[in-house]
C-alpha cells in the first residue's frame, strides 16, 4: 500500500533519517519501535506532508506520490504525539471541526462524531470542554479527531504516552477495532509490549536507521535469540567483571548489566547457566534471583541495538 | 503572638530569592528581540512624543518648528497687496503659497490647509482711503484649535507690518524720514469667515479625533491578537495538525486574515455606533464611503497582525513587539497626538504609519465630508499598505511554516 524507499532527512546538525526502506501492507499494522530521537516523528511528519524529505521516494499503491497531494492527505489520518486539540472547545466541537477540514457533510460528520465518541467512551462528556478532561481522555479525543474522515491509512505517533491504564486499554481496544475494519496503521512507540501485542510487523528504528523489520517470529529468527535469563545480584561494592563472566560465551550470548541485574540473551543459555553462575560465585557475587525470560521484543531490541529501549 | 526570626532560614530565603532573580534574568536575557523592544520602546516613545509636541513649544526655533502653510489669493494684484504678501512671507512660521481662488477652495475644503488668506479686489483703494480693508481668512469650520494657532502667529505679525503711506497713495518700505506718515493700523482688521459647507450635520474634529484615534489603536491590539492566535496554534500543536490536513498553508493564512478583518469590522462598528449614540457622532453621512474605509482599514490592519505573527517566535515575544509597534505607530500616526500640532517633518513622517491613513480617511468622511471620489485615494493607499504588508507577512508566514515543519 505505502512503500518508502531510501528516504533521508537531515537537519543542520544531524541526520534524522538515513536511507529508510519500509513497506506498509494494506490492512496491516506496522510498529515502528525506537528510542526518543530515533527519527520516528520525523518519518511521520514526512509521510503526512508536513516536512519535506531530502531524498528517497514514497509510493502509494505502487505510484510515486507527493505527500502534499490533497487526495493522499484525504486518505490519511494522523494522530500526533502531542494533544493537538482546541482546549476551549468541547470534544464534540473539536471532532466536528477536524472532520469539516476533510469535506465531511455536517450530517455525516455528526453521525461519525457520535459513533467515535461512543467507541472511545466519551459520549457522556461530549459537550464538556477539552481542557476539563483528564490526560487519558484528551489522548482518546486526540485519536478520534484523526479518524472522523475514515482514512484508510493511519499514522499514530506514540498515542499512549503518559496515560492511565484504563485509557490505555480503551485505546488498545479501539486500535484492535480499527485493525479489524481493515485499516492500515503505522504505529510508533517506545513501549515494547504495545508493539509486540498490537502490531503485525515491527521495524526497529535507531539513530535514523531501520535496523531490522519483520514479524515478531521473523525478528526472533533473525536475531537468533532463543532464550534469555536475568540474574539479579545482591548489592555489592565489588565491581561486576562482565568480561570474566562472558569470556567463554561472548560469541554465543549477549550480556547486559544494569544496576544489579545481568541479562544474558542467546541460544543454549540453559546448558551454559551452571558454568556462568559458578564464574559469578567465584567473583564473590551473591545471587538474589534467577529469572528465565520468554523471548520478547525487549531481548530482540537489545540484541540489535546493544541497549535496552527503556534506557 | 510572638514572631520568631530564624537567621539561618532568612539566609536560605535570601539565597533562594537571588536564585529566583538569577533565573528570571536568565529567562529575560534569553530573548534578545523582546529585550531590545523592552528597553528601546520607552526611549523611542519619548522621542516620538517630544518631537511631536516640539511644534507647540514657544522657544522652538530649530528644525522642529511647525511651519504653517498659508495659501494666499491676491485678487487685487496691486503694489500694496504685493507688499503685504512680501512682508508676510518673511514671517518664519509661515510657508506662504500663491494660489488662485479655485485651488484655495480645494485646499481648504479637502483639509489640506487650515485656511486661505484672500486679498480682494479694491484692497489698495481701501488702503489709500483708510476704509476697512477687503481681506479675509477663509477657514475650514471645525478646525478651531488649528485656527487658534494660525491666529496666534498671524495677527501679531500683521500688527508688526508697519507700512508707510507714500504721497501717491501707495505704501513704502522706507523709513518715516524718507516718506509719508505711518498708516493707521486699526483699518487693517482681518475678517475670519468659515468656508460654506453643504451638509447640515458636521462632526466636531474634537469628537472625530478621539473616536477614530482610539478605535484605530484598539484595532491594532485586536489584530495583534489574531497574530497571537496563530502562534497559539503553533504552541498547542494544532497548527501542525492543520497542516497535515488537506488544508493548504495559503488557506490557513487567508482564514486568519478574514478572521482579523471580520472581528475588526465588528469592533469598529460597535465603537462607531456607541460614539453615535453616546456622543452624537454623525456616522450616517456617506454610508458606502464608511463601509469602504472600514473594509480598507480592517484589511491593512489585519495584515499587520499577521506580519507580527510571522516575525515573532513566541506569543510572549509577539506581545512585546506588538505593544512597541502599536504605541509607536499610534503616536506617530496621529491616534494619540493630533497631526496638526506636530512639526512639519513629523507630519511627513506620520505618513509611514497606517494609523495616519486610517485617521485621514475618517477625517475626510466625517469632518471634511468630502465626496467618495475625493476619499478614494486615501482608501487606495490603505489598501496598498494592506497589500504590501500582506505580501511581506505571507513571506514570513511561509518561513514560519517551514520552521515548524523542520
Amino acid at each position: 500500500m505505502l512503500s518508502i524507499s531510501a528516504l533521508s532527512k537531515s537537519y543542520p546538525n544531524h541526520a534524522a533519517l538515513k536511507q529508510i526502506d519500509l513497506h506498509l501492507q494494506e490492512g496491516k499494522m506496522l510498529g515502528l519501535l525506537g528510542p526518543n530521537g530515533a527519527g520516528k516523528t520525523t518519518l511521520i511528519n514526512i509521510l503526512s506532508g508536513l516536512s519535506k524529505r531530502d531524498a528517497g521516494t514514497i509510493s502509494w499503491f505502487n505510484k510515486e506520490i507527493a505527500t502534499t497531494d490533497s487526495r493522499y492527505k484525504q486518505s490519511i489520518g494522523v494522530v500526533p504525539q502531542e494533544i493537538s486539540l482546541y482546549q476551549d472547545l468541547s470534544a464534540y466541537q473539536n471532532l466536528l471541526f477536524w472532520g469539516s477540514l476533510y469535506g465531511l457533510k455536517k450530517s455525516v460528520s455528526k453521525e461519525k462524531t457520535d459513533r467515535i465518541l461512543q467507541d472511545l467512551g466519551l459520549y457522556d462528556r461530549r459537550h464538556d470542554l477539552v481542557k476539563t478532561y483528564s490526560g487519558g481522555m484528551k489522548r482518546r479525543i486526540n485519536i478520534g479527531a484523526a479518524l472522523l474522515h475514515d482514512p484508510s491509512l493511519i499514522f499514530m505517533d506514540e498515542p499512549t504516552v503518559g496515560i492511565d491504564p484504563q485509557s490505555r486499554n480503551l485505546i488498545y481496544n479501539y486500535i484492535e477495532k480499527l485493525k479489524t475494519s481493515g485499516k492500515t496503521i503505522l504505529y510508533t512507540t517506545h513501549y515494547l509490549e504495545e508493539a509486540e501485542n498490537l502490531c503485525d510487523r515491527i521495524a526497529i528504528l535507531d539513530n535514523g536507521k531501520i535496523i531490522v523489520q519483520g514479524t515478531l517470529d521473523e525478528l526472533r529468527t533473525i536475531s537468533k535469540i532463543q532464550e534469555s535469563v536475568e540474574i539479579l545480584l545482591y548489592a555489592t561494592e565489588l565491581p561486576v567483571d562482565i568480561a570474566a563472566i562472558s569470556a567463554e560465551y561472548q560469541h554465543r550470548f549477549s550480556f547486559y548489566l544494569k544496576d544489579h541485574a545481568l541479562t544474558i540473551s542467546g541460544s543454549g543459555i540453559a546448558e551454559a547457566l551452571p558454568d556462568l553462575l559458578s564464574t559469578m560465585i567465584n567473583q564473590s557475587l551473591k545471587i538474589k534471583k534467577i529469572e528465565i525470560k520468554k523471548i520478547n521484543l525487549e531481548n530482540i531490541f537489545l540484541q540489535f541495538t546493544g541497549y535496552q529501549l527503556r534506557d | 503572638m510572638k514572631i520568631f526570626f530564624c537567621s539561618s532560614q532568612a539566609t536560605n530565603s535570601e539565597t533562594d530569592m537571588f536564585k529566583i532573580l538569577q533565573k528570571d534574568l536568565l529567562l529575560l536575557f534569553s530573548d534578545k528581540r523582546a529585550l531590545a523592544f523592552k528597553f528601546l520602546l520607552p526611549v523611542l516613545l519619548i522621542s516620538v512624543f517630544v518631537l511631536a509636541f516640539s511644534g507647540m513649544r514657544s522657544d522652538n526655533d530649530g528644525p522642529g518648528i511647525q511651519k504653517i502653510s498659508l495659501p494666499v489669493v491676491d485678487l487685487d494684484s496691486s503694489e500694496t497687496t504685493r507688499y503685504i504678501v512680501r512682508q508676510l512671507s518673511q514671517i518664519p512660521s509661515f510657508n506662504l503659497e500663491h494660489v488662485d481662488s479655485i485651488q484655495a477652495d480645494k485646499l481648504v475644503r479637502t483639509g489640506k490647509r487650515i485656511g486661505v488668506l484672500v486679498l480682494h479686489k479694491g484692497f489698495s483703494d481701501a488702503f489709500s482711503a483708510q476704509t476697512p480693508l477687503p481681506w479675509e481668512l477663509v477657514y475650514q469650520e471645525g478646525r478651531d484649535m488649528e485656527l487658534g494657532i494660525l491666529k496666534s502667529i498671524l495677527l501679531p505679525n500683521l500688527r508688526k507690518l508697519n507700512p508707510f503711506h507714500t504721497p501717491d497713495g501707495n505704501i513704502s518700505d522706507n523709513s518715516p524720514a524718507n516718506s509719508g506718515a505711518p498708516l493707521d493700523l486699526s483699518g487693517m482688521q482681518l475678517t475670519f469667515r468659515p468656508l460654506a459647507q453643504e451638509p447640515a450635520f458636521r462632526n466636531d474634529p474634537w469628537l472625530v479625533q478621539p473616536v477614530v484615534g482610539i478605535a484605530l489603536i484598539l484595532l491594532l491590539f485586536n489584530v495583534s491578537g489574531i497574530g497571537g492566535s496563530l502562534l497559539e496554534e503553533k504552541e498547542t500543536g494544532t497548527l501542525k495538525r492543520l497542516l497535515q490536513s488537506p488544508l493548504k498553508p495559503a488557506g490557513l493564512f487567508w482564514a486568519k486574515m478574514l478572521q482579523g478583518m471580520f472581528i475588526s469590522f465588528i469592533q469598529l462598528s460597535i465603537m462607531f455606533l456607541a460614539a453615535m449614540l453616546i456622543f452624537g457622532l454623525h456616522i450616517e453621512y456617506n454610508i458606502p464611503g464608511l463601509l469602504l474605509i472600514m473594509l480598507a482599514t480592517t484589511f491593512s490592519f489585519s495584515s499587520f497582525g499577521l506580519l507580527l505573527a510571522g516575525i515573532s517566535k513566541t506569543r510572549g515575544q509577539m506581545q512585546g513587539i506588538a505593544i512597541a509597534i502599536i504605541l509607536l505607530m499610534s503616536a506617530l500616526g496621529g491616534s494619540m497626538i493630533p497631526i496638526f500640532i506636530m512639526p512639519d517633518f513629523m507630519q511627513k513622517l506620520a505618513r509611514l504609519s497606517v494609523n495616519y491613513w486610517g485617521l485621514e480617511a475618517f477625517y475626510d468622511l466625517w469632518w471634511r465630508q468630502l465626496p467618495l471620489r475625493l476619499i478614494l485615494p486615501k482608501i487606495g493607499i490603505l489598501v496598498s499598505i494592506g497589500l504590501l504588508i500582506t505580501s511581506v507577512a505571507y513571506l514570513f508566514f511561509r518561513r514560519f511554516i517551514r520552521r515548524l515543519a523542520s
